[in-house]
Parts: structure tokens; C-alpha cells; sequence
């Protein structure tokens, strides 16, 4: 579900929630966390991730889950920049 | 501003789908009527100006002179989001300000058909064979439309007015459908309107979810359509004819402003800021405030955006677009009626087009022409338009 999440320092950040696509899922304020998934596999195996947010649960704070490990990277010639999928950015805490 | 500028004509063709038409006999169509209206000729116009958002490069200008009347004179050919027909009417109006015209003509037109979702990018095509490799300014390796959030106009519009709900609980969805339901049912009394039908507000609910909470029924239409109007100087108007003059309006403000900075406008369009500026510049220059204004045409691409701008443009006190709905207040018998003409919603939306039709609908009720829908006494009036990227136009007119 696309959305545009608020981190505490401010900062916006256009991504997806990674909730059904479902108005009920949404409550306002939503506390969630960073996340990565998949979201394609190329002909020769690289598989792309992209990042999300992902409501948390209960007690859970960003501070008792660890990141995932991202599993293969397609490379980045020389000079040019990383894509933003692969980019790994401190895992804020926010709103959507 | 300095000589003030007077509609002397103004006319648009339906908005539809014209499958008959093209684009040059739809900008025709409109011309020749705005000319007509006028009671003035192609000899007699000084400039003209064309917004089209998708045939702009095409030299339309050039090639309605050549259906109308060729006679040398400058043409502009403008693009500016879905503020392109408000922009060609801001480019004649300059063009008389600065002195280089007496008379002006703009025109804006677009033939859309069924485009479907505007922006967002468009997707790669499917190849057997694919193999990420960073591209483009951010390095990405496929579209990120639908997966690093969205930019397409419904999502971008429904996420802008969720983060309305996020500040005011009190706005809902019911609140968004009150307003297509509005604006449906005023269009049943514009027979220029692309969709003449009215709805009930659980029918809008049902209808097919686009971007939540903008059901189909809360979106604008893609479709064709031309609008004109004819310019003239204070000191042209001066010299014309006591019928031209007794129908002529004035624009007393004129208004074109672009998105200031705002942190987070890059993650979402900030469509906010610049509608308050622009409508706190167009305040300032005309003298008048919002609670003079007999009737209001606003960019309602969806029933988000409306609710919005009732606040953005002054209409209700902050916080209170809910609650201005609820009233009954932007209805055609409240007390500030919004987009008689059934608004982008219902009267539709080709692009080019619609900043020029808005000012076509308002002056028609300032001229106490607008027929079955006309707002009684109509004597001031405000045309918004707000096109992403952003630019916001908005023009008083005053009779």
C-alpha cells in the first residue's frame, strides 16, 4: 500500500506499507518500522529489494528488531550511484 | 497591476469525448465562438496564446490561424501541468500589460480520449529477458511506481487528503463523497458537462475503490475539450462598442505562483502552500476577501483535493472544510457555491482546457448567462487551477 511515512525527526519518506491493501489497516498514528523485501529476480538470479514499513506489534519497538540481511545485490558500476533499493539507511521509527 | 484586463468574450465546447473531432477543430470551435461573443475579428486580435499540455510542441497556435484567421501575429504556445490553460490566459493577459496588444486571444485545449492514470512514470516493457542495471538519475532497476510509494495522480491526491484526516479525525470518507455527490448533481444542469448524472452519495461510496478514499466516482474524467476567451485593455474596452463594453468582465486579479520549499514536498506534492499563496496574493490584489464571492470553480481532479482547497483558498475557517460541506454552504443554493458547473469531477478535465473553462463558467454567471444553473446576482467570482510540479493559478473576476 502506497504511502508517504513520517519519521520523528520530520523527515518524509515516499514508500510502501507493508500491510494488505485494506483502509481497515490503517490507523492514524501508526507506528511503524523499516523493512526490505523482495521485489523481483532478474534472468540471471539478482534478486531486487526494495524497503517498506511495516506497522509494529505490540510492545514491539524498532529497537528489539535487527535488519534483515539483504540476500544479493546487483552490482554498481563505478561512478555511479547506488540504486535506492539497495541502499541500506538507518532504520528510523514514524508515522504514516 | 497596471492597465486592467477585461473578458470581452468567452465560450467553450463541450467536454466529451469527441470521436469526430480532433484537436485544431476543437480549439476552433472555441475560438470562433469566443470571437463571436466578442463581436470582434481575427484582424483585430494582437497575440494569441495556446495551453496544451500534450500538443503544445505541435505549434497549435499556429495551426488554429490557420483554420481562423492567419494575420502574423505573435502566438505562444504554453505547457504548464494542469495549470496550462490558466497559464495562456496569464500569457495574452501580459502580453497586454506590456503593451504589445490591445486585444489578446487564449485558447486552451486538450484531446485526452481514455488516457487513464496521469504520472507515476511509465513501465519498462515486459522482455523475455531481464537484467537489472542501475539506470537513470537515482540508479533504480525497474519503475518504482507502486513499489517506493506512488506517484500517479489518485494516489498522490488521496494520500494528500488522508494526511488532511490524519490532522482533523472529525473528515472522514463520508465527507469526500459529499463533495462528488455535489458535484455530480450540479452538473446535471451544464449541458457542456462531460457526465450530466447524478448520484447518491452510497452509490459514490460503492463505486470501484481508485486510491483510498477517491472512488471512482470522486476522480475526474480524461477527455477532449477547447475553451477561449477574448482579452482587451482597459483603454481597448474604452473605445468599444456600449453592448461590448456592458458585457465585458473584469479580471481584477490574476494570479500565477509556483510550490515554495516545503519539507517533505518531494515524498508528497505539496498542493497546499502555493493554493494559500496564490489565493492570499489574488485577495490582495483585487481588494476583495473571500466572503464576497458569489460563486467559486476550484480544481477538483478528486473529492480530496476539493477539501482542501475550500481552507487553501479561505472558504471556511482552518479545519473546517468538514464541517463546511456539512453546511451545505459550497452547494449551488448555499451560501458560497462551489463548481456550479459540476467541477473537474463531472464537468471533466482536459487538461489545457480546464484553467481557460473555469473562467468561462464563472464570467457566465457574472453576465447572469449561465442558464438553468446560473447563481442569482452573481457579481464576484474566483477560478482556481492547480497543475503538480507545481503551479497554482487562481483569478477574481468582478462585474
Amino acid at each position: 500500500m502506497a504511502a508517504v511515512v513520517e519519521a520523528d525527526d520530520g523527515t518524509m519518506i515516499r514508500s510502501n506499507l507493508l500491510v494488505e491493501p485494506d483502509p481497515e489497516q490503517i490507523t492514524f498514528p501508526m507506528r511503524v518500522r523499516l523493512d526490505i523485501y523482495p521485489v523481483g529476480t532478474d534472468s540471471q538470479g539478482s534478486e531486487c529489494v526494495a524497503f517498506g514499513f511495516a506497522p509494529l506489534q505490540g510492545s514491539e519497538t524498532i529497537q528489539s528488531k535487527s535488519l534483515p540481511t539483504i540476500p544479493s545485490l546487483p552490482t554498481v558500476p563505478q561512478g555511479a550511484q547506488a540504486p535506492r533499493e539497495t541502499q541500506v539507511p538507518q532504520a528510523p521509527q514514524g508515522a504514516a | 497591476m497596471s492597465e486592467d484586463i477585461w473578458i470581452l468574450g468567452a465560450s467553450m465546447t463541450r467536454f466529451a469525448r469527441h470521436e469526430t473531432l480532433d484537436i485544431v477543430d476543437l480549439a476552433c470551435e472555441a475560438v470562433s465562438g469566443a470571437l463571436r461573443d466578442s463581436e470582434v475579428g481575427m484582424p483585430d486580435i494582437g497575440v494569441i496564446a495556446c495551453g496544451s499540455l500534450y500538443s503544445a510542441a505541435n505549434s497549435l497556435a499556429q495551426q488554429i490561424q490557420k483554420q481562423v484567421g492567419q494575420t502574423g501575429i505573435p502566438a505562444y504556445n504554453v505547457a504548464n501541468a494542469c495549470a496550462t490553460g490558466a497559464t495562456a490566459v496569464r500569457t495574452a493577459a501580459m502580453a497586454i500589460r506590456a503593451g504589445e496588444a490591445s486585444l489578446a486571444l487564449a485558447v486552451g485545449v486538450e484531446k485526452m480520449g481514455k488516457m487513464g492514470l496521469l504520472g507515476g512514470g511509465s513501465r519498462r516493457p515486459k522482455r523475455d529477458e531481464v537484467i537489472y542495471e542501475p539506470s537513470g538519475r537515482y540508479g533504480s532497476v525497474m519503475s518504482i511506481d507502486g513499489v517506493l510509494g506512488t506517484n500517479t495522480m489518485p494516489g498522490v491526491f488521496a494520500q494528500a487528503g488522508m494526511r488532511y484526516v490524519h490532522d482533523h479525525p472529525d473528515v472522514g470518507f463520508e465527507h469526500f463523497a459529499k463533495i462528488a455527490y455535489k458535484n455530480h448533481k450540479h452538473s446535471t444542469l451544464n449541458p457542456l458537462a462531460q457526465y450530466r448524472k447524478e448520484f447518491s452519495i452510497e452509490e459514490i461510496k460503492e463505486s470501484p475503490m481508485v486510491a483510498y478514499p477517491n472512488t471512482l466516482l470522486m476522480c475526474c474524467p480524461t477527455g477532449d475539450g477547447a475553451a477561449a476567451l477574448v482579452l482587451a485593455g482597459e483603454e481597448r474596452l474604452s473605445s468599444l462598442s456600449p453592448s461590448q463594453r456592458r458585457r465585458a468582465v473584469k479580471v481584477s486579479a490574476s494570479v500565477l505562483v509556483t510550490d515554495p520549499y516545503e519539507p517533505g514536498s518531494q515524498a508528497l506534492p505539496d498542493v497546499n502552500t502555493l493554493t494559500r499563496n496564490a489565493a492570499d496574493a489574488a485577495y490582495e490584489q483585487s481588494g476583495v476577501g473571500p466572503e464576497d464571492l458569489d460563486l467559486v470553480e476550484l480544481h477538483d481532479c478528486f473529492a480530496t483535493a476539493e477539501l482542501l482547497h475550500y481552507e487553501n483558498l479561505q472558504l471556511c475557517e482552518e479545519g473546517g472544510a468538514g464541517e463546511f460541506i456539512d453546511s451545505g454552504k459550497p452547494f449551488r443554493d448555499g451560501s458560497t457555491p462551489v463548481n456550479v458547473s459540476g467541477g473537474l469531477i463531472s464537468k471533466g478535465h482536459p487538461i489545457g482546457a480546464t484553467g481557460v473553462a473555469n473562467l468561462v463558467e464563472v464570467a457566465a454567471h457574472l453576465r447572469s448567462e449561465a442558464g438553468e444553473r446560473q447563481i442569482p446576482g452573481a457579481k464576484v467570482g474566483l477560478a482556481h487551477v492547480i497543475g503538480l510540479g507545481s503551479t497554482c493559478a487562481v483569478h477574481i473576476l468582478e462585474r
